[in-house]
């Protein structure tokens, strides 16, 4: 269990975690979610210890990270898969970690197995692929068999096989019972592994919800409907609800918002309307995330990516939970 | 020795994840019971003994450990040779100082283990290894002990064996001129145990300001400029306040560790040696200083 109180960094005047408080619970995937620059990485460092919080604090398993004395063996990070030392081959990488914690050699076999570079155990890390570093990485973070683990970005640069290995061992991991933090800057990534997110910006608590919740919460909701007497459904439902909006839809279909499907059904029928098509479009995890995260882009560009991709897109101001004023 | 016995044994390791067969469980089972974990509080009270079995075999795993100790060995040998058997051949006359001619290698000696001692911080933090290194061991001045014991503990050993041998073989040279020194003579005991300290101090100065400077060409510009530069630049000084700093210069100290008779400007050997270890003392404490409040 990762509990994150009340932390603060500040580099200079750049505040890169604002006043952010969680909790990372074992026995599930927790995505942890934001957009460049949010802060997730200065979190992460921050609760392996490598940054010292302006003000605040991260415990592990209830304690500060420099209290843990093997700290390998309660927290396994793999935050940047790259910073290796690339004249070590990869069993002398992990045999130097693996000593500094009391870890035995035969451990370096077993993680190198797990994470398939057995073959390549003697080769120069220099020669690796970004994949193999990345395979290279959570082979550290699993050296001392932590209960709390944590992942930034792990899928870069991973091939599509390496992508499915890993969303299944951080699947595995959590059903374990181990404590699971992944960051990613990809809402689909995470909806394929998360159970729980942890959604930040501008260093500050977006959302901590989990993906289910997220996703019905979301604005982007809406119906979709086709009619032969389109005009007519559509001022049915406007008519006297002034929460409820229909905008045109591809295929001469109509997408309402505000209502859902069995309400549009029922009153159709009431008044006779003929329905061709009557079905809940739900948003996306993408949307519902840059839903959340709307205003706190730290690099944006003039167009809503939305609006530029999805002309349908609701130009509505979506409601979120803890979003800043 | 270390709990050597591996942590707890992965329960259920995800092994057959290396050849991407699927780990069978899926991820909504949070009501599985979590694996019985020890504290790692538990273990042994050998976080020290951990680090340095940890920097030793760092040392070891990398290639420049042997390139630079080879080169630092060559040079002290091969300038001997090349000094002593020189001064031989032409019947040249050593001035009374057999055993500084032997040693004149650690002049170029030192370049190399400085290099080693700057190595052995920089590269880990130019390649970002060092936040590895943290996150492991998270007291970071258990870290700069570790790095300066293991290295200092192989540099000590290396040195000496290079001195020794650059001075037997390079007395064995001077035979023939009649002004060889043996260890019977009075201060030669000294002077190879202070070459070897010297070297030692240097390489550990390199090691403090690569903590400090954490680049690998900023540590050495400084390491080289302090040792060379600074020595050059002091000749252009008025000659009394030459003789107010250049006692006080690395490259003096080390002329006054390595001679009988050290010359009139400069420290007692013993005096150069405790200043030595002085700046080695100031610019690692400044190491840890910049280790534990700036961030990694």
């Amino acid at each position: 269990m990762i509990e994150v109180d009340r932390l603060t960094k500040r580099y200079g005047s750049t505040v890169a975690v604002d006043d952010l408080s969680f909790q990372v619970l074992p026995g599930r995937v927790t995505g942890f979610l934001g957009p460049n620059g949010a802060g997730k990485s200065t979190t992460m460092r921050a609760v392996v210890g490598l940054d010292l919080p302006t003000m605040g604090e991260v415990r592990v398993n209830g304690r500060s990270y420099a209290s843990i004395r093997r700290p390998l063996c309660e927290v396994g990070a793999l935050l940047d898969a790259s910073a290796v030392h690339g004249g070590r081959s990869a069993s002398s990488h992990l045999l130097c970690i693996a000593r500094s914690n009391g870890i035995g050699p035969s451990r370096v076999n077993t993680v190198l197995e797990m994470v398939g570079l057995a073959t390549v155990a003697r080769r120069r890390i220099r020669t690796f692929s970004l994949g193999m570093l990345q395979r290279l990485g959570v082979a550290t973070a699993l050296l001392g068999n932590p209960g709390v683990l944590l992942f930034d970005e792990p899928v870069n640069g991973l091939d599509p096989e390496g992508i499915w290995w890993i969303r299944a061992l951080m699947k595995q991991l959590a059903a374990e019972g181990r404590t699971v933090l992944v960051s990613s800057h990809l809402m689909s990534e995470m909806a394929l592994t998360a159970d729980h997110l942890v959604v930040i910006g501008r260093g500050r608590l977006v959302t901590d919800a989990s993906v289910t919740d997220l996703l019905s919460r979301s604005s982007r909701n809406r119906v979709r409907v086709r009619s032969p007497q389109a005009g007519q459904l559509s001022a049915l439902l406007t008519q006297d609800r002034a929460d409820v909006r229909v905008q045109p839809g591809p295929d001469s279909a109509l997408e309402v918002l505000g209502m859902d499907a069995p309400a549009v059904g029922e009153l159709a029928a009431a008044h006779g309307v003929v329905l061709h098509e009557l079905s809940t479009q739900q948003a996306s995890l993408e949307e519902a995330f840059m839903d959340l995260t709307r205003d706190s882009v730290d690099y944006r560009t003039g167009l809503d990516p939305l609006q530029a991709t999805s002309p349908n897109a609701s130009p509505g101001t979506p409601t979120t939970v803890g979003s800043r004023p | 020795m270390p709990p050597d016995a591996t942590p707890r044994d992965l329960a259920g390791p995800p092994t057959g994840l290396a050849d991407g067969t699927p780990p069978g469980l899926p991820a909504d089972q949070p009501g599985r019971a979590v694996p019985p974990r020890p504290s790692a509080a538990t273990g042994r009270r050998d976080t020290f003994g951990n680090a340095l079995r940890c920097e030793w075999t760092k040392l070891w795993t990398v290639r420049s450990t042997y390139w630079t100790l080879f080169a630092a060995f060559v040079i002290t040998v091969g300038l001997a040779a090349i000094a002593c058997g020189a001064t031989a051949n032409q019947g040249g006359d050593v001035g009374g100082e057999p055993a500084a001619l032997s040693l004149s290698g650690i002049f170029m000696a030192q370049i190399a283990l400085g290099v080693l001692g700057v190595l052995v911080i920089s590269s880990e933090y130019g390649s970002g290894m060092i936040r590895t290194t943290f996150a492991a061991v998270p007291n970071r001045l258990v870290v700069l002990a570790a790095k300066a014991v293991v290295f200092a503990g192989v540099v000590v050993v290396g040195a000496f064996v290079a001195c020794l041998v650059a001075f037997v073989l390079g007395q064995q040279l001077l035979r023939s001129t009649g002004q060889q020194a043996s260890f019977g003579d009075p201060e030669i005991v000294r002077i190879v145990l202070g070459a070897t300290a010297y070297l030692t101090l240097i390489g550990l100065i390199g090691l403090g300001l690569a903590a400090v400077i954490r680049h690998t060409a900023g540590a050495l510009g400084i390491l080289f400029g302090a040792m060379v530069v600074l020595q050059i630049a002091v000749q252009f000084l008025p000659g009394e306040l030459q003789e107010d700093v250049l006692p006080y210069l690395p490259a003096t100290m080390a002329v006054s560790i390595v001679t009988v008779n050290p010359p009139a400007m400069s420290l007692s050997a013993e005096g150069s040696i405790a200043l030595l270890s002085v700046y080695t003392a100031l610019v690692l404490l400044g190491g840890a200083w910049s280790m534990v409040a700036r961030d990694a």
